[in-house]
């Protein structure tokens, strides 16, 4: 319980940055089609890039918080971002048959 | 149980100046190890490489008699108070002291202004404020030892008698390393004190080794004030 706890705060400081470019995708492929899939499909992978570059560098005194709680930055990073980029791709699977 | 923390045969470099060579430092449950240093001499990088955040050249960290080889410090062995901020400063001291599994009520005996802080942001505390409530994470949550780098910063002189009461109180379960240029109050509580220089530990037998060392003008007011039981 404490795990997804501490993993949920560290995903909301960049959980907003992150959704925002979810559902551009998303209003582009509604519009777009299916043609656009690859192209968003990377695009959504340079910016967790670089969101991965900028919240390392930004929040990296807040990562001793979770360092003395027993939780590496590997901890932290690992299901945060599978957990976005499979929140990606299930809205962007579903606007594609609900289109 | 006693729990001994070992460091020796550190070796660590920026680019071509070596900070660190011929350290050795020893901590053990129900002791304050103090360790003193003028600025850039190495004290926070020396804590940095215990926990596992500074790669150095050589190194060796014993728990126990037991090498720690990798990056990775577990609570219940370590845990570090940075001299910087680092609780997010979005979570309430309630929601603090549930991940560090803490008392809060413990806290108000103590420090009985921050009764009226339990659902508070740490954003909206001031920075001596928010510096207690890191200070008492890192000190009082359960662990074998715990590293204080400059808990004194930002925090009025009442509440540093606090915090010197309370890690003598924590002492009992831990073994507890500080540094602080308030050297005094390091001093005040400190069983072993350690001065680094020339990227070396030197453990003082007596306050005079702290002026021999040129770390500070030991008079005789402060030797009077002061004794180092190591």
């Amino acid at each position: 319980m404490r795990a997804i706890r501490l993993i949920l705060t560290f995903y909301s400081s960049f959980a907003l940055a992150s959704s925002m470019i979810t559902l551009s995708c998303i209003s582009i492929i509604y519009t777009w089609g299916i043609n656009s899939f690859t192209a968003l499909f990377w695009f959504k992978i340079i910016t967790l890039g670089l969101i991965f570059y900028y919240i390392n560098s930004s929040k990296r005194d807040e990562f001793y918080y979770y360092k003395n709680l027993g939780f590496t930055k590997m901890h932290l990073w690992i299901p945060t971002l599978l957990l976005d980029f499979i929140l990606f791709l299930t809205l962007m699977v579903l606007t594609l048959k609900f289109r | 149980m006693t729990n001994i923390l070992e460091i020796d045969s550190v070796i660590l470099e920026f680019e071509l100046k070596r900070i660190l060579q011929n350290v050795y430092l020893k901590s053990e449950t129900g002791k304050v190890t103090g360790l003193l240093g003028r600025n850039g001499t190495g004290k926070s990088c020396l804590m940095k490489v215990i926990y596992g955040e500074l790669i150095p050249s050589d190194k060796s960290i014993r728990i126990n008699g037991y090498s720690i080889l990798n990056g990775h410090r577990s609570p219940k062995d370590l845990r570090y108070l940075p001299q910087f901020r680092f609780i997010p400063k979005s979570l309430t001291i309630k929601r603090i002291f549930r991940d560090f599994k803490l008392d809060f009520m413990d806290l108000i005996l103590t420090f009985s202004e921050f009764e009226k802080y339990y659902k508070t942001k740490l954003k909206n505390l001031s920075a001596g404020e928010r510096r207690i409530i890191e200070i008492y994470t890192i000190l009082v949550s359960k662990t074998k030892f715990s590293m204080l780098d400059e808990p004194f910063s930002h925090v009025m002189p009442m509440h540093i008698d606090k915090i010197k009461k309370l890690i003598l109180r924590e002492k009992k379960n831990k073994g507890i390393i500080i540094t602080d240029h308030l050297y005094k109050d390091i001093i005040d509580i400190c069983d072993n004190l350690y001065v680094i220089k020339d990227g070396k530990t030197h453990l003082t037998k007596d306050i005079q080794d702290i002026g021999a060392l040129g770390y500070a003008r030991i008079n005789e007011k402060t030797m009077v004030g002061n004794q180092v039981d190591g």
